[in-house]
């Protein structure tokens, strides 16, 4: 294929970068992406490895490191996407990550990711980098957005000034990734040194604290990289540092015994000079950032996007406005949620379980299959799929994309500030918010989401509770159960708004929850104060629309379908195998269900819903499918079902026909809707926070306490229910 | 006087960080850029009153009443 001139050009550094996606193997360098949180280190990360790490406009997206690599000119490079850090001299899990990295991971390039329009904090980590490291090349990325702020940078001043190679980029437009490549190829191979620089201007005895350290220290081993940086966390009393330094991690020469004059040292400078210490040393990086900054950079603080961001708060989060408009966000996401997988999810039935499904039972028929095997394969595995395809993509296709969206847009912050008041007086963390938020796409990556959270007792709380965010897999259950028995009460125009509000109730109902169970914990298990907390509202970002669409689909929709599927076709194959085995007269299923029977009226359920529970635990999504099979095989009859263990294809009207028939009421349908919000987290989320927690007991709260409200509230309703009828 | 007291659309210094708040803080509070002479002023407030937004340095920081009560500044002219 011929190329363009642009391409084969020698300038065209992109032409020479192969991305290689997360290949491992030998690396020739390493490079590690770091930054303050929400500056497009991810965005930048996926632009060079071609891989799909998660991105999102707000502070803490990414809280764990990935690795990924490519290839440029000859080399070849590793490089890691670290965790967002305000600075290094915090200790925050995240932050620690990013720390860590950067002072023992030893990368041969450091790359350091600013936000252009706001240098004056950005460049205050580049300073301290900077301390650790010579080899550092800075990333000024969202220059589109400086711009449109009215931020003039003269580069090459800026880069004469820091001594290191300054790049302007828009990561999310590929714009200035190759310069980048090239400054990243030029520092790594060492044809550009950059300037070794220390932060100036720490006054009186705080400078003679950290020389006087850093002198010991050089004196037990002269080749010690940073020293100076190394004297500053001593007297900071960071234990981290101290640990290394004791256990050699960071020189053989040094070792537990001569290190100890020197950390009595550190520690007597601390005692002297308290937190006159550290205001210094901040002061001091301040006021080289703001010199730098000040003979560097314009700026035009009456533009208009700057007052169009006011604007905007001062609606989203005003006193009038802000709940309201979260509702309405909530509600308006949901109903088209409802209204768009309607058509869909009836198209991908009829395709996959009128069309597809007889053919492979005729194929299998002409290949003389016995009845177990095409039974087991294609009445069990296949239809389990099958039905979870149906019921599953459609929603996930409309939620997924209309979520990125109100993420990359910048609302989610919003979410949390509007509602930190409320969270403070239940005890727990304002960045719960988040978490909470991302729980309603999937509770195994809201679990995840907790590490933003730094106080061990208000991130137990945040795992404990991300159960009651209605997670996407639980949401045709709802869905379909509020369309039967909600909006079959109203006429047939009413009926999407009165079901969109009945599962928009059961969401609220799933917050509320959140914020009493949170309160609970804080007065009982959890004892504690609510804890510091600050929150950065990024700028509104105008997302692009159709690539947030494509990717939200391809990346997370497929992903989320294909655990899906990959828990439904075993299901599918224990549904079958439970109502074909009999023992005595009765199946397997059977006997369960008339055993469950007495304890699921009891809580105005029954024992078919209870025994989809027990096999869904793996998967929520496989719940109402498997309810339908199980209750088509109870009523035994086979002009509805195909058989036993068998799902069939049925219109809502048929399933309403149908589980009526099989004695559902309307006390059913809403307990099934409490209950699927109210019952244990599914396996993976289990796993996900025994790997957070590490604890049994905790693990063990956080599922059962769910399924305890959900038996309490069942009970309670249906208790109500029949006084009442 | 306190950052908690300022008042929308008045413009502060900033002093110092109180003593006597844990360490922890008195770091995360000097990394975001509170630091003798930055500006400072409210961006806005939330629905519940608390917390608020301010905007230091050209970014915007949500503080709890309690941490912002922690923050010294004096009004600038
Ligand atoms: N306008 C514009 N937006 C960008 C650019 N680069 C990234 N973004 C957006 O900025 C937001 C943050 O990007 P991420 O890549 O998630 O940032 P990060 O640095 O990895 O963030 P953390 O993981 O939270 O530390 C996303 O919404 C991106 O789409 C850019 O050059 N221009
Ligand atoms: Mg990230």
């Amino acid at each position: 294929m011929a190329k363009s001139a642009c391409e084969i050009c020698d300038l065209n550094a992109s032409a020479e970068l192969k991305k290689l996606g997360d290949i491992s193997g030998k690396f020739d360098y390493t490079i590690a992406l770091a930054g303050n949180p929400n500056t497009g280190k991810s965005t930048i990360f996926n632009a060079l490895t071609g891989l799909k790490q998660h991105t999102g406009n707000w502070p803490g997206k990414t809280v764990t490191r990935a690795e990924g690599s490519f290839q440029f000119k000859d080399s070849k490079y590793k490089i890691i996407d670290l965790p967002g850090t305000y600075s290094l001299m915090s200790t925050s899990e995240d932050e620690e990550v990013a720390r860590d990295f950067i002072l023992f991971g030893r990368p041969d390039v450091t790359v350091v990711v600013v936000d252009s329009g706001r240098l004056e904090r950005h460049l205050s980590l580049v300073v301290q980098i900077q301390e650790i490291t010579n080899k550092v090349v800075v990333c000024l990325n969202l220059m589109d957005e400086a711009k449109r702020h009215g931020v003039e940078i003269d580069v090459r001043g800026l880069s004469r000034d820091l001594g290191v190679p300054v790049i302007p980029t828009s990561a999310r437009n590929k714009e200035g990734i190759s310069d980048l490549l090239v400054a990243i190829d030029q520092v790594a191979t060492g044809k550009y040194i950059p300037e070794h620089k220390t932060i100036s201007g720490i006054s009186g005895e705080s400078r003679e604290a950290v020389q006087m350290v850093a002198d010991k220290l050089l004196s037990i081993d002269a080749d010690l990289p940073s020293p100076s940086w190394l004297a500053m966390r001593l007297i900071q009393q960071d234990s981290n540092i101290q640990t290394a330094l004791v256990n050699q991690t960071l020189s053989a020469k040094v070792d537990s015994e001569n290190i100890k004059e020197t950390i009595d040292l550190a520690n007597h400078y601390h005692e002297k000079l308290g937190f006159d210490y550290s205001d210094n040393v901040a002061g001091a990086i301040f006021a080289q950032v703001s010199k730098t900054v000040k003979s560097t950079v314009k700026t035009d603080t009456n533009q208009r996007a700057f007052r169009v961001d006011r604007m905007i708060d001062n609606v989203v989060t005003s006193k009038r406005f802000g709940f309201p408009i979260m509702l309405l966000m909530l509600g308006g996401i949901l109903w088209l949620t409802i209204i768009g997988s309607n058509y869909p999810s009836s198209a991908l039935s009829y395709l996959l379980l009128e069309e597809l499904y007889p053919l492979l039972k005729g194929g299998a028929d002409s290949l003389n299959f016995p009845w177990w095997l095409s039974g087991f394969l294609i009445d069990g595995v296949y239809l389990a799929t099958a039905w979870v395809i149906a019921v599953m993509l459609p929603p996930m296709a409309i939620f997924f994309p209309l979520f990125t969206l109100l993420e990359d847009f910048g609302y989610l912050p919003r979410v949390a500030f509007n509602l930190d008041r409320l969270f403070k007086g239940a005890g727990a963390h304002g960045k719960q918010a988040l978490t909470m938020s991302m729980g309603f796409g999937c509770n195994a990556a809201g679990v995840v989401a907790t590490r933003i959270i730094n106080s061990p007792r208000e991130k137990l709380i945040a795992i404990i509770t991300n159960n009651f965010s209605l997670c996407n897999g639980r949401w045709p259950t709802q869905i379909l159960m509020a369309s039967i028995f909600i909006g079959a009460l109203v006429p047939s125009y009413l009926s999407h708004t009165v079901s969109t509000l009945a599962v928009v109730g059961i969401v609220v109902l799933g917050i509320g929850f959140t914020f009493f169970t949170s309160w609970m914990l804080s007065k009982t298990m959890l004892k504690g104060q609510a804890s510091f907390f600050t929150l950065e509202l990024p700028p509104y970002r105008p997302p692009r629309i159709l690539q947030t669409i494509y990717t939200s689909l391809i990346d997370r929709t497929l992903i989320v379908l294909w655990r899906a599927i990959v828990f439904a076709a075993p299901a599918g194959a224990i549904i079958w195998l439970i109502c074909n085995i009999s023992i005595g007269d009765k199946s397997i299923a059977l006997w369960t269900i008339h055993g469950l029977d007495p304890i699921g009226l009891f809580l105005g359920l029954n024992g078919v819903i209870l025994l989809a529970y027990i096999v869904a635990i793996p998967a929520n999504e496989i719940v109402i499918p498997t309810v339908l099979m199980l209750t088509a095989m109870v009523l035994g009859d086979a002009s509805i079902g195909e058989g036993a263990g068998v799902m069939f294809e049925v219109s809502d009207g048929e399933i309403a026909n149908i589980l009526h028939m099989a004695g559902w009421t309307t006390l059913t349908g809403i307990n099934l809707m409490l209950f699927s919000l109210l019952h244990n987290p599914c396996s993976t989320t289990i796993y996900t926070i025994y790997k957070e927690t590490n604890s049994a007991k905790w693990t063990a709260v956080a599922s059962l306490l769910p399924i305890l409200f959900g038996v309490i509230v069942c009970f309670v309703v249906a208790q109500i229910w029949y006084l009442l009828t | 006087m306190k950052l908690s007291n300022l008042a929308i659309g008045e413009k502060a210094i900033i002093q110092g960080i109180e003593r006597g708040c844990p360490a922890e803080v008195h770091q995360r509070f000097l990394d975001l850029g509170f630091v003798h002479g930055a500006e400072i002023h409210i961006h806005n407030i939330s629905p519940l009153k608390d917390p608020v937004a301010y905007s230091i340095y050209n970014t915007i920081i949500s503080l709890r009443r309690e941490d912002a009560e922690r923050v010294l500044v004096t009004l600038a002219n």
